[in-house]
């Protein structure tokens, strides 16, 4: 029957890169605990964390290390047990300094954390109130794990009355990445779980799963696991980049368009990632922080791993034919955060995993020559969100930052797509990107 | 009769318009200082924005406003016309003094520690400074020359040796373009003429900073203390030479132990 049917998808815009999903979402990876983390204080949208521990103290896993400032925000807690080394700055995988509280743990520790994550215990979830489930999210630091890494308990608290649907993005438009693939295949109990609670948390009763059609296992689990709930609903979508962005994906599953400058409840949905349906699951049922997420190393598979850990120490482990070859960073291979769309590039493969990294993959540079604009509106008819993005990046180029404010710049989700088709191979997107930066920064 | 007829109707309206103009002109009045004109006529006319006003015009006014010549410089009419200008005000010609643009980041790639990733955008400085850049420095040139591109002067270029920006002391009017253009702000005006400056601005502390660069400025404060006209501070962990203040002894560029103060001449 699904298949007759004709699949939604989004309006306006839109490309097809090659999907390249070779990693396994079979399975999910769980390498040893770090001896060491390195967690960031700064991992989500919103205000810094302010550290509530000092040099020396002894923490345990799950422990809050840093406490909310400000309406968003959202805390950090430790991922290992262990002996706070050093409050201070750290280099994060951008290569930026970031302030960080550095753990360290002994065998003992160790041996604990190991214990701990043998003996996780359900808590019975059934007669807590929508307040509790809002406050037991934030206080476990959730935030959204498709990447703009909102504080999870904003969103849910903020949407008031006026939410009617909550629509979960299981899309992963984004190539090469396979997690929240993998998280669905394997934990579409928890992901279930999850809407579950937040709905309650929202007061209403429907929910619709987004999955694009290239995943046929994960639309067949989450199925499976929502069989028996009537208010959820999984909805194969048509697949086409970029449309796990959030107005995208409203679009595809409501029909409904969320006008320019405005978030997706003024349409009276409330957008959440499978990932952070997860997050929440295990934040109120378990009562675990969010202290580890899946990630994909594009070639070595899924891996759950501490928040904190040293990347580079991971790929280490598991590279065994050498696809990652540090060393020739500097020449060939490029390793990014994120997708190859929208992923930023890596300056230190060893800095901390933050709350926020989907994925590592590696790209071989492209010396592309730029060539002029031939105004063939390649850009346009990518565009999702209907802007003219040549026009912006002429803009951005001159310094015109009123006429890029007034075209529409900041509606701009910086999916990529534009840069993507051109035939020219001009930098639309970090014009773009360079225009949004000033337009903030008046 | 039709002749005179119109020649009168005529002749009216011209009576009446003049008188409405005559009143016109009096009620809006506009007192122009006289000076204005005179030293615009002193200018050479090219309208650059190389004295950082808008045109010769916007700086003869900006001349007859300030009353003194101290901060006000014409690139191309130089000391000639300066003179020209402080006899029609009525000042001193020294206070007008040539500036120049100085570039305070002396990290080649030899001295620079590489940051992991290699940038592939656009060579832009604006865009490029919105991610990490090649280098572990956060405050060291970028290289991609904005400011060669806002120079109208040709004055500035980017080093094939260095990759740093070369300023051409001969042909830089201290317009302040660049200044302005830089997003990582390590572009100074100073006055043109034999000067000290720190070409380092970096803001880590002094154990990182060495680390990112050895040529970096690492606050260690001997300049501070040898300087007699009290012109150096330590600023967001790196020196800085108050220039106004500065009576170009010298004392302080032996003395640094990472030869981050250079000298301009």
């Amino acid at each position: 029957m699904l298949t007759m049917m004709k699949k939604l998808t989004f309006k306006i815009g839109g490309i097809h890169p090659p999907q390249s999903k070779e990693t396994p979402a079979g399975v999910i990876i769980r390498p040893e605990l770090p001896r060491e983390v390195t967690i960031l204080l700064k991992q989500h949208a919103g205000a810094e964390a302010v550290p509530v521990v000092a040099k020396g103290d002894h923490v345990v896993r799950g422990q809050k290390i840093a406490e909310a400032s400000g309406f968003i925000s959202a805390p950090v807690h430790a991922s290992i047990s262990g002996t706070v080394k050093s409050v201070g700055p750290a280099l994060t995988l951008e290569g930026r300094y970031a302030q960080a509280v550095v753990i360290s743990a002994s065998d003992d520790d160790y041996v604990a954390d190991m214990k701990a994550i043998d003996a996780e215990e359900i808590r019975n979830t059934d007669n807590i109130s929508p307040e509790d489930i809002i406050g037991q999210i934030a206080n476990c630091g959730v935030v959204g794990l498709g990447g703009a890494t909102f504080p999870a308990a904003v969103k849910l608290s903020s949407a008031g009355d006026k939410a009617k649907l909550l629509v979960i993005d299981g899309c992963e438009c984004e190539p090469r990445l396979t997690c929240d693939d993998a998280v669905m295949r394997m934990h579409a109990d928890e992901i279930v779980g999850g809407i579950k609670l937040m709905l309650k948390a929202l007061r209403i009763n429907r929910a619709v799963i987004g999955i694009e059609d290239n995943k046929p296992h994960a639309i067949k689990a989450l199925s499976e696991a929502c069989a028996s709930e009537p208010g959820i609903e999984v909805v194969a979508l048509k697949a086409k980049y970029p449309q796990g962005g959030e107005k995208m994906l409203v679009y595809a599953v409501t029909g409904r368009e969320i006008p320019s400058g405005c978030l997706p409840i003024s349409v009276g949905c409330v957008v959440n990632n499978v990932g952070t349906a997860r997050a929440v699951y295990r934040a109120v049922a378990l009562g675990e922080p969010l202290i580890e997420r899946v990630v994909t190393i594009e070639g070595l598979g899924n891996f759950l791993l501490p928040i904190g850990i040293s990347v580079g120490e991971v790929i280490k482990a598991y590279d065994k034919d050498g696809r990652y070859d540090f060393d020739a960073i500097d020449g060939e291979i490029d390793l990014i955060n994120g997708g190859p769309m929208m992923g930023r590039s890596i300056s230190n493969i060893y800095g901390p995993l933050t709350k926020g990294v989907s994925g590592i993959i590696s790209v071989r540079h492209v010396h592309a020559n730029v060539e002029p604009c031939i105004r063939c509106g390649s850009c346009q008819q990518a565009c999702p969100m209907g802007l003219q993005p040549f026009l912006l990046e002429s803009y951005g180029r001159h310094g015109l930052i009123a006429e890029a404010k007034q075209a529409g710049a900041l509606d701009c989700i910086e999916c990529g797509s534009c840069s993507y088709s051109c035939p020219s191979a001009r930098p639309i997107l970090d014009y773009i990107r360079l225009c949004k930066f000033k337009i903030r920064a008046k | 009769m039709s002749i005179i007829a119109s020649t009168a109707l005529l002749g009216g309206i011209g009576a009446v318009g003049s008188v409405v103009l005559f009143l016109v002109a009096k009620k809006f009045h506009v007192d122009e200082d006289s000076r204005v004109a005179l030293i615009e006529e002193e200018l050479p006319g090219a309208n650059c924005g190389g004295c950082g006003c808008k045109g010769c015009r916007d700086f003869a006014e900006c001349c007859v406003k300030a009353g003194s010549l101290s901060g006000l410089y014409c690139p191309v009419g130089g000391e000639q016309v300066m003179a020209k200008i402080a006899g029609i005000l009525g000042v001193d010609s020294s206070a007008a003094t040539a500036k120049v643009a100085t570039v305070k980041c002396a990290g080649t790639p030899e001295t620079k520690t590489p940051g992991g990733a290699v940038y592939q955008g656009p060579s832009v400085c604006s865009i490029k400074a919105m991610q990490a850049g090649d280098y572990e420095c956060q405050d060291a040139c970028l290289g991609c020359g904005d400011c060669v591109r806002v120079c109208q002067f040709s004055a500035i270029a980017i080093s094939d040796e260095t990759a740093l920006p070369v300023v051409d002391l001969s042909r830089c009017a201290g317009c302040g373009q660049c200044v302005v253009a830089c997003p990582r702000h390590i572009i100074e005006v100073i006055p043109a003429g034999v000067r000290y400056t720190v070409a380092c601005s970096n803001c880590m502390k002094g154990a990182v900073a060495r680390k990112q660069c050895s040529v970096a400025c690492i606050a260690c404060g001997k300049c501070v203390k040898a300087c007699p006209c009290g012109a150096i501070q330590i600023v967001d962990n790196h020196a800085y030479i108050d220039q106004s203040k500065c009576e170009a002894c010298g004392k302080c560029i032996d003395l640094c132990p990472t030869h981050a103060i250079r000298r301009q001449c």
